[in-house]
């Protein structure tokens, strides 16, 4: 018997959440290599989780069980993913420099941008190394952050049709320094993670500047669900001249849809712990307030450490809200 | 004396300003002051770490050979007294113009422990408290916090620690007073400008690209003038990410900027602000750390422009 999961209220200061470890049960052979990039959960509860390992595509549900991996040979660079109403799936490859629209079960339902083509650099085309996508639930129209190689945001319709992109190299509002995530804030508003500007920027589903958050270099950004209208941020660690000084980034900071600092969670510095967390690049909630974070660990922290760890690096968290 | 710049100010640069003697150097100017006199002093990584300058450009002195380990950052109190600050020597040293040491903080070569609270590991900066004489210190590289001292050295409070939260640190690089009741610090990590009454509550932040070197006006010229650090690797070659001059009034906000688009070696281009001062005229003096940034990577390596002066010419 299933029931429908009791709705949750907004995060508070009092709200706590606890880590889950060992909670994805990996079979032999199938492994993130470290870059688990992202992640998303459908309205089953189910998570998929984009990495740069074996599996590109790989299914849990909500215990935890592989479901299934798939996507073998099918792209470039994992980085981005996301989920719509009725539970397509989108998939942005930053080094191929595409967007795919993929039913549930992987069949391609339209591409945008073409494999391994990229738009000029910085030059406002589609795409030089996208990031990330969002989907306004009420139009269905994408909003897709454009990138490494491209500071900008591409609206399209829900057909994939473009509408209209905005943008620029910059550090004033409606300028970029790596738009590195982007999600929806209601329905008429989208928040886009401007990483190396440290801030949020908040515009209207047209493009217009509404506000800016400050926040250490923001990486990934998602609204909380089944009526938690908060948002979550990953935070990415400090620069290397910063390295091993606490208390900067690598955590999840939780903000009030106004944007307001509520809580967050995450220790003092980055690691394999459970309770550390290492570049979070990806960030997903599920309807029971849990939260899942895909982490580019690999690359972002425990390549550069004197002696690399061996064997599965620990690079998808799971934090379970356990009160307020 | 100026009035404070507006949005229609304009400046320009001065190209090759600083007439140094063949073969003294900078290597690269960490640091730059200017005192009651337009005498501009530049506290360097060569040779001759002080030199001294006339508004001109013309030189007028050096001393300190040998006795600093890395120089970092260098003010001008109010009765023209110099305050150096050395990061790797890990101390700060008020002496007068011509040199002579009147008051030594911390020990050379003996760091406090690493993010641990104590005076100093790698101190950063010096703002001097206009009519108290106490001194703010950054400290800076090994040490999240802000240091208070009277104006006779004795240590009065300390504040901040390592985070991105309010009154918290990532890398206190530059502080300057603003008027007589607050400092503004630049806290370059965690690209924000802080600001704190002069007892360390804070009051304001002020979102900025990588803010490194900071300056307040003199006399009527009310407005605070900020450096801003270029983009992180992964995003080499970027247009309009920091590596420029803010002109800012001391409420944050912007009031005009200057430098070009991109960095560069060009006569309007930055490399790496590391200093700022402001001189009676309105005219802005950047030291940039150059040959770190660019000039030693350079095959062979080699000393770039390091000290840059603007004009202000209209507005």
């Amino acid at each position: 018997m299933t029931t429908a999961a009791r709705a949750l209220g907004p995060v508070t200061t009092a709200t706590k959440f606890e880590p889950a470890p060992y909670w994805a049960k990996l079979p032999m052979g199938v492994t993130f290599r470290g870059d688990a990039t992202s992640v998303a959960v459908d309205s089953k509860d189910n998570v998929y989780v984009f990495n740069r390992g074996t599996h590109p595509v790989a299914v849990f549900d909500k215990e935890g069980n592989f479901i299934k991996g798939w996507g073998q040979g099918e792209f470039d660079r994992p980085h981005g993913i996301e989920i719509d109403a009725e539970d397509n799936l989108y998939l942005v490859d930053d080094g191929g420099h595409f967007v795919q629209k993929r039913t549930n079960d992987g069949k391609i339902v339209f591409t945008l941008g073409e494999r391994g083509t990229p738009a000029p650099w910085q030059d406002g085309g589609m795409f030089n190394r996208p990031t990330d996508i969002a989907i306004n639930p009420a139009t269905g129209d994408l909003f897709v952050s454009d990138g490494y190689g491209n500071s900008r945001v591409h609206k399209f319709d829900a057909s994939g049709k473009h509408i209209k992109s905005w943008g620029e190299p910059g550090t004033a509002p409606g300028q970029f320094s790596l738009p590195h995530n982007v999600c929806m804030l209601g329905t008429d508003k989208i928040v886009v993670c401007d990483r190396e500007n440290f801030r949020l920027q908040v515009f209207t589903t047209d493009g217009e500047f509404v506000d800016q958050w400050h926040i250490h270099h923001p990486m990934s950004i998602t609204h909380g669900r089944n009526g938690d209208t908060s948002l979550y941020v990953g935070e990415m660690g400090p620069p290397p001249v910063q390295n091993g000084v606490p208390n900067l980034g690598n955590r999840v900071t939780i903000l009030s849809s106004e944007g307001e600092y509520l809580t967050y969670f995450g220790a003092p510095l980055p690691g394999q712990e459970p309770n550390q967390i290492s570049a979070p690049h990806g960030i997903a909630t599920d309807s029971e307030g849990s939260v899942y974070i895909g982490e580019v660990a690999w690359t972002f922290w425990f390549s550069r450490q004197p002696t690399p760890p061996l064997g599965e690096i620990v690079s998808l968290r799971k934090w379970q809200r356990v009160s307020g | 004396m100026v009035t404070a710049a507006t949005p229609r100010t304009t400046y320009e640069p001065v190209f090759g300003w600083a007439k140094v003697p063949h073969p003294m150097s900078f290597k690269e100017a960490t640091s730059v002051a200017v005192d009651s006199r337009d005498k501009v002093y530049v506290f360097n990584r060569g040779k001759n770490p002080l030199m001294v300058f006339d508004r001109d450009g013309n030189f007028l002195e050096t001393w300190g050979e040998g006795e600093f380990d890395r120089p970092h950052g260098i003010t001008v109190d109010g009765d023209d007294n110099l305050w150096l600050v050395d990061d790797l020597g890990h101390f700060a040293q008020k002496r007068t113009t011509s040199g002579k040491v009147l008051m030594t903080l911390g020990e050379r070569g003996k760091p406090a422990p690493w993010q641990g609270g104590g005076i100093f590991n790698r101190p950063t900066h010096t703002a001097i408290h206009p009519t108290t004489g106490d001194v703010f210190i950054t400290d800076g590289y090994g040490n999240s916090r802000v240091h208070k001292f009277d104006s006779s050295g004795k240590h009065i409070k300390s504040w901040g620690e390592p985070g991105s939260r309010h009154g918290q640190f990532s890398l206190p690089h530059n502080i300057c007073m603003l008027g007589e009741d607050r400092v503004a610090v630049c806290d370059r990590e965690n690209f924000r400008v802080q600001i704190f009454t002069t007892d360390g509550e804070v009051v304001d932040q002020w979102h900025s690209h990588r803010p490194i070197a900071i300056a307040a006006g003199k006399g009527a010229d009310t407005n605070i003038y900020l450096g801003e650090a270029g983009a992180p690797p992964v995003q080499k070659g970027v247009r309009r990410l920091g590596l420029r001059v803010m002109v800012m009034d001391r409420d944050g906000n912007m009031l005009t900027h200057f430098g070009n688009e991109l960095g560069g070696e060009g006569p309007d281009q930055f490399l790496a602000p590391h200093g700022i001062a402001i001189d009676s005229e309105g005219s802005v003096y950047i030291a940039e750390v150059s040959y770190t940034a660019y000039g030693s990577l350079q095959d062979p390596p080699r000393e770039v422009a390091s000290l840059r002066k603007w004009r202000r010419v209209g507005g």
